[in-house]
């Protein structure tokens, strides 16, 4: 996919845990772990908007962009 | 009342079609079976003419494609069996399922092209035989032509239906996979 999900590099910035942001965001650990292995398909304004708030951060610094092959 | 799950009205569709399934498997054996020794014994009482013998193979030829199109009919409802099942377990956006009504789809268009070729052998070859009234010949022949274009439209409709099923499933991921 041409979009990456970068929540591990902003949660090791953060030295967050994967259950410490998905209780905070209020998504299961199951839906986070999609999230972070890059299978979800779509993310919602409310919920990036959750993680940057929780990460002190951009939409920028979790997303990025990966021209496909 | 209760259109999807254990105890429903699929469940209720599935076990009518296994009937079926089996009713229609006993008839195709009864009419093969019958055709076979009706055919059998004409061949061999027939004086041997040409022309007669050339009727007796078209006949065979005909009644076989009939038989055919039970055998295939067979498969498009073993293939409803499975769809039914599936939403018996409550499986409504199975990847599966639209593999299956894509058969349903082609084995439709198959059976009505099959029975355009009956037509097309009675109307054509048989026509010099028909010891049926004016009336009657007519008459089975609309019936035929009308099962015909009716598995065609069918197996179209159910092609086209399946592309929005396919969508549908589509549509699903995507909300299941949207965070």
């Amino acid at each position: 996919m041409a979009i990456i999900v970068n929540v591990d590099v902003m949660l090791a910035k953060r030295k967050m845990s994967s259950g410490e942001l998905a209780e905070r965001i209020g998504i299961t650990p199951a839906n986070l772990s999609i999230l972070k292995t890059n299978k979800a398909k779509a993310i919602r304004f409310s919920t990036l908007e959750k993680i940057c708030e929780v990460l002190d951060c951009k939409p920028g610094d979790i997303l990025d962009y990966e021209e496909s092959k | 009342m209760k259109i999807l799950g254990e105890k429903s009205l699929s469940s209720k569709v599935e076990k009518g079609l296994n009937i079926l399934f089996f009713v229609i498997t006993l008839l195709d054996i009864i009419v093969l079976g019958v055709a076979g020794i009706t055919l059998f014994s004409e061949f061999n009482s027939s004086t041997m003419r040409d022309n007669y013998l050339f009727k007796i193979v078209l006949e065979a030829v005909i009644s076989f494609i009939f038989i055919a199109t039970g055998i295939v009919a067979l498969f498009i409802i073993y293939q409803f069996i499975k769809i039914f099942r599936n939403l018996k377990e409550s499986k409504l956006f199975e990847k599966k399922n639209t593999n299956y009504l894509n058969k349903v789809s082609n084995l439709s268009i198959i059976i009505g092209f099959l029975y355009f070729m009956c037509l097309v052998g009675i109307s054509i070859f048989l026509s010099n035989y028909n010891s049926l009234d004016l009336l009657t010949d007519f008459l089975i022949k609309i019936l035929i032509l009308v099962f015909s274009v009716a598995f065609f439209i069918f197996g179209i409709g159910i092609k086209i239906l399946n592309e929005v099923y396919k969508k549908a499933i589509e549509y699903k991921e995507e909300n299941d996979f949207t965070i």
